[in-house]
């Protein structure tokens, strides 16, 4: 079934690749779409599974956007994505968002309208785009504040999205407020809190809530300037019962819950506040960005249930540099941090025994884009990383024994319509 | 410095200065014009609110009547002009404001035309049309926004 979808999806996206910018619908739709085939050569550590050790061209997403204009106030938009990512995303496609846009004032100097459905997330400058390739700064959006483990925890909400602009002496001010539930990728979370799956139970229903404020200065058009705020929650749904943890871990030994702790986990909570500082300077053919993430997670964890409460902070930030010499042109570098616990660098009770260096990342990226035909573009990245804290997680991954430093070198090609 | 030297010194700087300040001015003469269509009902716009429009976040002209953004294809050199010189911003920001819009689904990019005689065409059939051509094409009776109005 997951096969089909996505070569239906592919099918889709090759039927209707025709020479015009986009497919218009009549005057008030249009259908847009991409197709993105990556290499990824990741010689020291696995990169979502082992087959990119060697070089593997597993790394694919399709795309498939589109909107209709009811009137100018109200209008539909959803797009399909199917990501293969090898082990760590299967090519399934699903529905990035979905939503009915109402625009209930607008005049000169203010707007405010709302969403309802699947909407992306406004975090940071990247979140709501980050599966979008002609809007990554290169293969990858910065991998530290936009983690991995996170992403479809973040990436959209299903419930209300309340947004507007204000123009006020020249300056611009555009915010967003949401609410609702989001589908959690119960794995990759598991990943991230235990290094492991957990032994039973799932982490299920996420409740979101957030803020995104944007600011234009009069004074600097150049300057944009950016505040995110993610306040989410989510239960360990079914975990296994304590008296069954108690039961197992008298066949085994009190020893067996110290060397494999995620075995006896009868429940979790965990609450997070994702805060996002941005700051982006374009000047000619410069653009400077720069990002801050503070996240704060409180984590109500019960092994064979005795409580083990913690709470932590996690710290990153990055900061870019791009040049664009020519229209078709980009070429980009970064530097990038990220600690899971801020005030134990090494990771403390986040390692684990194979990914001893997961408590934190340091690493430069450099690459390129081009345009080298009116809707393609090939784009060249190189990560040099110390600290594994954004190696993306996949089924397995506690079976291989991942090192310190790794590098990974990426080439794609992308088609956009 | 002796009275000489400081009069040499002045009468340079003046010229330094005028020769500032035409250069300074040569873009704003020849930067290219806006165009509206008549039924947008508007003859004055602060930049601002114009960068904002060309953003598409101002859907509507005070008239209630939708606004309908028409450009040339972002890599036309007067697209680009235009966007420096009026937007006070690069090309590079709008197109990549569009390009997230219309895959987060929060908007649409704005209608591309060909050539300025396109756009002008387009400008003058399309109730509530906004678009620009070189200052010294000719446009007609088509709505100008004057440089005074920027």
């Amino acid at each position: 079934m997951r096969k089909l979808s996505s070569i239906v999806l592919g099918f889709t996206a090759a039927v209707i690749m025709t020479p015009a910018a986009a497919l218009e619908l009549g005057r008030s739709s249009e259908l847009h779409g991409f197709v993105n085939q990556a290499y990824v050569y990741s010689p020291d550590n696995p990169y979502a599974g082992t087959d990119a050790l060697n070089g593997s061209v597993k790394f694919r997403e399709l795309g498939i956007t589109g909107f209709t204009e009811i009137s100018p106030e109200f209008r539909l938009a959803g797009q399909v994505i199917s990501r293969q990512r090898d082990e760590a995303d299967d090519g399934d496609a699903r529905i990035d968002f979905l939503l009915a846009d109402y625009l209930f004032y607008s005049n000169m100097g203010a707007t405010a309208g709302v969403r309802i459905g699947r909407v992306k997330n406004n975090v940071g400058f990247y979140n709501s785009t980050r599966d979008i390739p002609s809007a990554r700064p290169g293969f990858s959006v910065p991998d530290s504040i936009y983690l991995g483990s996170f992403r479809d925890s973040m990436l959209s909400t299903d419930g209300i999205n309340f947004y507007g602009s204000l123009l006020f002496h020249d300056n611009q001010l555009s915010w967003e407020f949401f609410a609702g539930k989001k589908d959690t990728e119960s794995e990759r979370l598991e990943y991230y809190l235990y290094g492991i799956p957990v032994g039973k139970g799932e982490f299920d229903d996420l409740s979101l809530q957030g803020l995104n404020l944007n600011f234009v200065p009069a004074a600097q058009r150049s300057l944009k300037l950016g505040f995110s705020l993610l306040d989410s929650g989510v239960d360990l749904d079914n975990p296994l019962s304590v008296s069954d943890a108690q039961k197992a871990l008298f066949m085994s030994g009190p020893a067996d819950v110290v060397a494999n702790p995620h075995n006896y986990v009868t429940g979790t909570r965990i609450d997070v506040l994702f805060a996002v500082l941005s700051a982006q300077y374009s000047f000619r053919d410069w653009v400077i960005t720069a990002e801050y993430m503070n996240m704060f997670s409180d984590l109500e964890l019960q092994i064979a249930g005795v409580d083990n409460d913690r709470s932590n902070t996690t710290e990153a930030y990055y900061l870019q540099v791009e040049w664009l010499p020519t229209p078709a042109t980009t070429w980009f570098a970064r530097y990038e941090e990220l600690y899971l616990d801020k005030d134990d660098h090494s990771g403390g009770d986040l390692i684990s025994a194979n990914n001893p260096y997961r408590g934190f990342g340091k690493g430069w990226s450099l690459g390129g884009k081009w345009m080298f035909y009116p809707q393609w573009t090939v784009t060249g990245q190189a990560s040099f990383n110390e600290g594994t804290a954004w190696l993306p997680s996949y089924n397995g991954m506690e079976n291989d024994s991942i090192g310190k430093y790794w590098n990974y070198y990426v080439v794609s090609l992308t088609f956009q319509f | 410095m002796d009275r000489a030297n400081s009069g040499f010194f002045r009468r340079r700087f003046r010229t330094l200065a005028l020769a500032a300040l035409l250069s300074f001015a040569q873009p704003l003469l020849s930067a290219p014009k806006v165009i509206l269509n008549d039924d947008a009902d508007i003859t004055r716009l602060d930049s601002a609110s114009l960068t904002q429009i060309f953003a598409m976040q101002i859907r509507k002209w005070p008239n209630g009547l939708a606004i309908q953004v028409f450009t040339l294809p972002s890599e036309n050199e007067l697209h680009r002009e235009f966007v420096v010189n009026r937007l006070h911003i690069q090309a590079h920001q709008l197109d990549r404001i569009w390009n997230r819009m219309l895959f987060t689904g929060t908007g649409k990019a704005p209608a591309v035309v060909k050539s300025q005689a396109e756009m002008v065409e387009m400008i003058r059939s399309t109730p509530g049309a906004i678009g620009y051509t070189a200052a010294d094409y000719p446009t007609g009776n088509i709505v100008t926004l004057g440089d005074k109005e920027q």
